[in-house]
């Protein structure tokens, strides 16, 4: 029997990668997104997705500052699972909208 | 003396500015003036006495002079008070567009007191002030809070030599290029560097003193207006 599985080509992104949908992200998902990042997703990365969706589902507005007081990880390590710039790049693999800047 | 300086505007936003047409325009202004632009530099600590300043993932970037802008934080009155945001920045949260404390139903919030996803900017706080007086009459009045603030702001950046350019927008539309205040006429343009702008920001230091704070009317709506703007798809 064939299953359907949501890949990065059958879920919907905006010009910058970003999924248009947070509710169709899938850890595959991330996976591939990360893959094009050139990173690997360890247990780590994933809390840290995982945190990033529920405070979007909460509404909260994300900074690196918030994600520094998590507890999870502080800004130092927050770059070296992610990079380049953290809290864009790791929004794209958590299937999130771009954080908003206000300025 | 210009060109024996190099200029370097270090920042941790992804640009020169945060949203896309804005960065263009201002990105071409910075080239032009041939100020290079180092972007997701976030600032983790300085080392003075080799003279360099030192990313959370250890870029550095050199410097005889710095200018450093440290982190914006809210009063130490909010902290006292325990009404802070989780962020510890004494941020008080706020409904976006009531501007009713999201806490207390009896406080609403204005200016830099607010976690508001917009700037810090003095226009914000003249346009969230209609609205925060409409809301807190209505609350008094046991009625609904109709007054929504859109995240109306607008600003002059001066560019130097008697000009300077307009950016007017909101939590929704990004700033784009046109007219401001009157569509067609101006006599100020958004996203572009003019003469008028500069002049429009030297009299604004008039319109200031002798119109807004006396409460004389404007030709600034309260919401960002979209006429005058050029929208492209």
């Amino acid at each position: 029997m064939e299953t359907l599985v949501k890949t990065l080509a059958t879920v919907e992104v905006n010009a910058e990668g970003y999924l248009k949908n947070m509710n169709e992200w899938t850890p595959d998902i991330a996976r591939e997104i990360a893959a094009k990042e050139n990173i690997n997703l360890t247990e780590k990365h994933f809390e840290v997705l995982n945190w990033l969706r529920a405070k979007q589902t909460e509404g909260v507005a994300l900074s690196m500052r918030k994600l520094g007081n998590s507890g999870l990880v502080d800004i130092k390590q927050f770059y070296a699972l992610f990079p380049g710039g953290p809290l864009k790049i790791s929004s794209k693999i958590a299937g999130i909208p771009k954080p908003a800047s206000c300025i | 003396m210009r060109d024996k300086v190099e200029i370097t505007y270090v920042t941790p936003a992804a640009g020169a500015f945060t949203k896309p047409k804005a960065t263009i325009m201002l990105s071409k202004l910075l080239e032009e003036k041939q100020v290079k632009v180092i972007p997701d530099f976030y600032l983790q600590r300085v080392d003075n006495e080799r003279k360099v300043i030192i990313s959370y993932d250890e870029k550095e970037v050199p410097f005889d002079l710095l200018v450093s802008i440290p982190v914006n934080k809210g009063d130490q009155v909010i902290e006292n008070s325990n009404l802070g945001d989780e962020d510890g920045l004494n941020f008080v949260p706020t409904d976006k567009h009531t501007l009713q404390s999201k806490k207390y139903e009896n406080m609403f919030v204005i200016g830099d007191a607010t976690n508001v996803p917009a700037s810090k900017a003095g226009s914000v706080v003249h346009f969230e002030a209609e609205i925060l007086i409409e809301n807190i009459l209505s609350y008094i009045n046991g009625q609904p809070l109709e007054a929504k603030f859109d995240g109306h702001a607008n600003c002059f950046i001066e560019t130097g030599h008697g000009k300077a350019t307009l950016i007017d927008f909101n939590y929704d539309t990004e700033p784009l290029p046109g007219k401001f205040p009157f569509a067609g006429v101006g006599p100020m343009d958004l996203l572009k560097v003019t003469r008028a702008n500069h002049y429009g920001k030297l009299a604004f230091k008039w319109v200031y003193w002798h119109m807004l704070i006396t409460g004389k009317k404007l030709p600034v709506s309260t919401h960002m207006s979209m006429s005058g703007k050029l929208v492209e798809n």
